[in-house]
């Protein structure tokens, strides 16, 4: 049986090329025929697993295995596996609380499908093939399921769903195991709740570093505001996880693992190889995912969520789940640890069929924004919170640990966006406050006016660097008191003059200072830097003229030792503060 | 000697230039079928990618070691970047003249992203497994079931879940 949307698909069969294709192809490459692709895919082995599940009032479970594959979608569990031995597995559909709710659900294995359990009622398999399942709702069975067997599970109602993977077998080694099981409790009337479990999964270890931590940070939410509980437990040490009221704290021992509220919490070193298991119990949102990747662990990303609906009065519903992950070594390292690894925050923006790309040239604020910078490869929005959709373009913000690829920024990891520290110029006067103190020496040269007057001049001048005004007290409506402010002007010749000059204009707090390079000489700087880059493959993304510190800002993509050479070379040292969206990873 | 597997040539070793002919009536179609869905309907893009690609693998002879993934990969990135510079150059126009009867199909494909499509199609049209998808794609195995299952959602969605016996 097919839906009506896999029919649709199907349509799609009908459509080949057309037959001018193959001229098309014997007139060879319009593009750069020496292009070299994308580089090979790098092979993941080890544990990979992901799980969505369910719509309203859903409730589904399960995941085991193995050794190469896992794929755990929509409900769907294929199971890979060296060798040709059964997998034992069991399923349980109850329905003993919900009495006159009709639950139902579907399996698939193979090409058996199976409607199962409505009220207590058998189970069977609508294709006539004979079953070991349960013959009621109330009684698991297993089932032995061979090594490829495609299971797909659907499910929806009130109803409790537990599979299970019987003993490890040769075949599926227990590299990963994962359990999960919700719960809706009964109530007088049917309980209206919803859960999704979404686990992700890689593991790489590029270059086994015995020893080598991998480093997590783990969170719990309490959205609902009741009381999370999760246990973590790792290196044989069992911690409990209280959330009460945004405040999350270790109990159990210390060590290395302190988390301070519901945020995120102190990042944990945990060694490869370690296993970790985290059991969460009701009203509790945990996820794991890495804070920094390691050069032993290339990737390792898990996310947990179990929410419930924000009512405005509790209802009863429950939910657990259990995760073991069980780290380990990569059988065919694939990833050369590298010092390319660069790391940036910044907005991901993707629009339409145009890859993503990481907005590290600017953004237009617009609705939605539009932005340049470099195409992602490799780009996951799950791994973002917070994204928005507008039309075709989605954007959020990311931090990205990734490398380039010619023009393409590979993707290693993702995390949070972090905001770059916002430090303004330093406005403090470059002057030694005088004895007695910033004040006004003559009253009637310290108008607005006078000032307006006094930089007008020291700008002309030129030899002039810059100008600005420090202020004693945090502004207020009335700042423009001239006790209140001390007129900054810079100059690179000789001071003595202008200060002379300036006081014949200026009676309020002044301070006359020196500094290297004109303010004309910035802005030819300025006007000079796209050339350099040019010359060097550097990608310039702005400039702007600093005059307290006296330098030209030059943001760019990546720097290099080439660029950063070629400015000293040209302007001299010190003249040019460059800024580069894209940081080594150390 | 080469060898097809699977829709893949292996051999590297033997240095032998892949037969691109058969390689071309192997894939051709599949390739084209993959852009077409990739592009939201846009065949005059499907298969000039789809050409392209072809036509740089010939190029590299027998330096490729996965020639067939390659050539999907390849052939996203031109069709990207073909998309790109045609809404540079007619950003009012979509280009798409889609048969009757995959109107219906197409509009509700477009509903999704690029690589949605691409996953989806690959997955459930050319029956590749995921591992597969991601080589084609040239993405992780997870992002490619994040992409299914939610192509799979939005489709449920969009073209109904009703089912029959066929």
């Amino acid at each position: 049986m097919t839906q009506a949307w896999e029919r649709e698909l199907q349509k799609l069969r009908s459509v080949n090329a057309p037959d001018e294709t193959v001229g098309r192809v014997g007139r060879g490459p319009t593009g750069d025929p020496f292009d070299t692709g994308p580089g090979p895919r790098q092979r993941i082995l080890a544990a990979v697993v992901a799980i969505a599940v369910f719509g309203a009032a859903g409730a589904f479970a399960y995941a085991g295995f193995a050794d190469r594959t896992d794929v755990v979608d929509d409900g769907e569990v294929k199971i890979v596996g060296p060798v040709a031995e059964p997998l034992l597995v069991t399923f349980s559909f109850r329905d003993d609380e919900n009495v006159g709710v009709l639950p139902l659900a579907t399996l698939t294995y193979g090409d058996d499908r199976l409607q199962a359990c409505t009220s207590g009622a058998d189970v069977e398999l609508t294709d006539g093939r004979s079953t070991n399942f349960a013959a009621d709702c109330n009684t698991p069975r297993p089932i032995e399921v061979p090594q490829g067997t495609l299971l797909a599970f659907d499910g929806e109602g009130e109803f409790e769903v537990e599979m299970r993977r019987g003993p490890p077998t040769d075949a599926a080694p227990g590299i990963y195991d994962l359990d999960l099981s919700v719960t809706w409790v009964p109530s007088e009337s049917v309980v209206e709740a919803e859960a999704a479990f979404v686990a992700s999964i890689e593991i790489v270890d590029p270059a086994p570093t015995e020893g080598e931590p991998l480093v997590l940070t783990v969170q719990v939410d309490d959205r609902n505001r009741f009381e999370p509980y999760a246990t973590l437990t790792y290196s044989g040490e069992e911690r409990d996880l209280f959330c009460r009221s945004y405040t999350v704290m270790w109990v159990g021992g210390g060590g290395d693992g302190m988390m301070t509220n519901c945020g995120p919490g102190t990042p944990l070193a945990v060694p490869v190889g370690t296993e970790l298991e985290i059991v969460s119990e009701p009203r509790a949102e945990v996820s794991l995912s890495p804070a920094q990747p390691t050069m032993a662990i290339g990737r390792a990303f898990l996310t947990i969520d179990v929410t419930w609906p924000r009512n405005d009065v509790w209802r009863s519903a429950e939910a657990s789940f259990q995760a073991r992950l069980l780290v380990v070594e990569s059988v065919e390292p694939s990833v050369t640890p590298s010092s390319d690894l660069l790391v940036g925050s910044g907005m991901v923006l993707e629009e339409g069929v145009a890859a993503p790309e990481f907005c590290l040239g600017g953004v237009l604020d617009s609705f939605p924004p539009q932005c340049s910078g470099v195409p992602l490869r490799g780009w996951d929005w799950s791994l973002v919170e917070g994204e928005q959709t507008s039309g075709e373009t989605t954007w959020g913000d990311a931090t990205i640990i990734g490398r380039f690829e010619g023009e393409t920024f590979v993707v290693s990891s993702v995390g949070p966006y972090e905001a770059a520290p916002d430090e303004g110029p330093d406005f403090t006067p470059p002057c030694e406050e005088p004895q007695g103190g910033w004040v006004v020496t003559d009253p009637t040269r310290a108008s607005d006016e006078d000032r307006t007057e006094a930089i007008r001049d020291a700008e002309a001048q030129p030899d002039h660097t810059a100008s600005w005004i420090s202020y004693l007290t945090p502004p207020t409506d009335d700042t423009e008191d001239p006790g209140l402010y001390v007129l900054v002007l810079g100059f690179a010749g000789d001071l003595e003059r202008h200060r002379r000059e300036a006081e014949e204009l200026w009676g309020g707090p002044l301070c006359i200072f020196q500094q290297e390079r004109t303010y004309r000489e910035l802005r030819s700087i300025q006007r000079r830097l796209e050339d350099v880059a040019a010359e060097v493959g550097a990608e310039m993304t702005f400039s702007s003229g600093d005059v307290v510190s006296n330098q030209v800002e030059m943001g760019v993509i990546v720097s290099s030792p080439q660029l950063e050479q070629a400015l000293v070379e040209r302007f001299g040292e010190g003249a040019v503060r460059i800024v580069p969206a894209l940081r080594p990873v150390r | 000697m080469m060898a097809t597997v699977g829709g893949r040539l292996t051999d590297r070793e033997a240095s032998a230039t892949p037969d691109f002919d058969a390689l071309f009536r192997a894939e051709g179609d599949r390739v084209f079928r993959t852009l077409y869905a990739f592009t939201g309907g846009r065949a005059d893009v499907a298969q000039e990618a789809t050409a392209e690609a072809f036509a740089r693998a010939v190029a590299h002879g027998g330096q490729l070691r996965e020639p067939v993934a390659w050539i999907y990969r390849v052939a996203f990135r031109v069709a990207i970047d073909e998309l790109r510079r045609d809404r540079r150059r007619a950003p009012e126009q979509d280009g798409v003249i889609a048969p009757p009867e995959l109107s219906g199909l197409l509009e509700a494909l477009r509903e999704l992203s690029p690589n949605q499509r691409a996953a989806v199609v690959l997955h459930h049209v050319l029956d590749l497994d995921v591992a597969e998808v991601a080589d084609r794609m040239g993405i992780a195995t997870p992002t490619v079931r994040v992409h299914l299952h939610r192509a799979r959602s939005r489709l449920r969605e969009l073209l109904g879940s009703e089912e029959d016996d066929r």
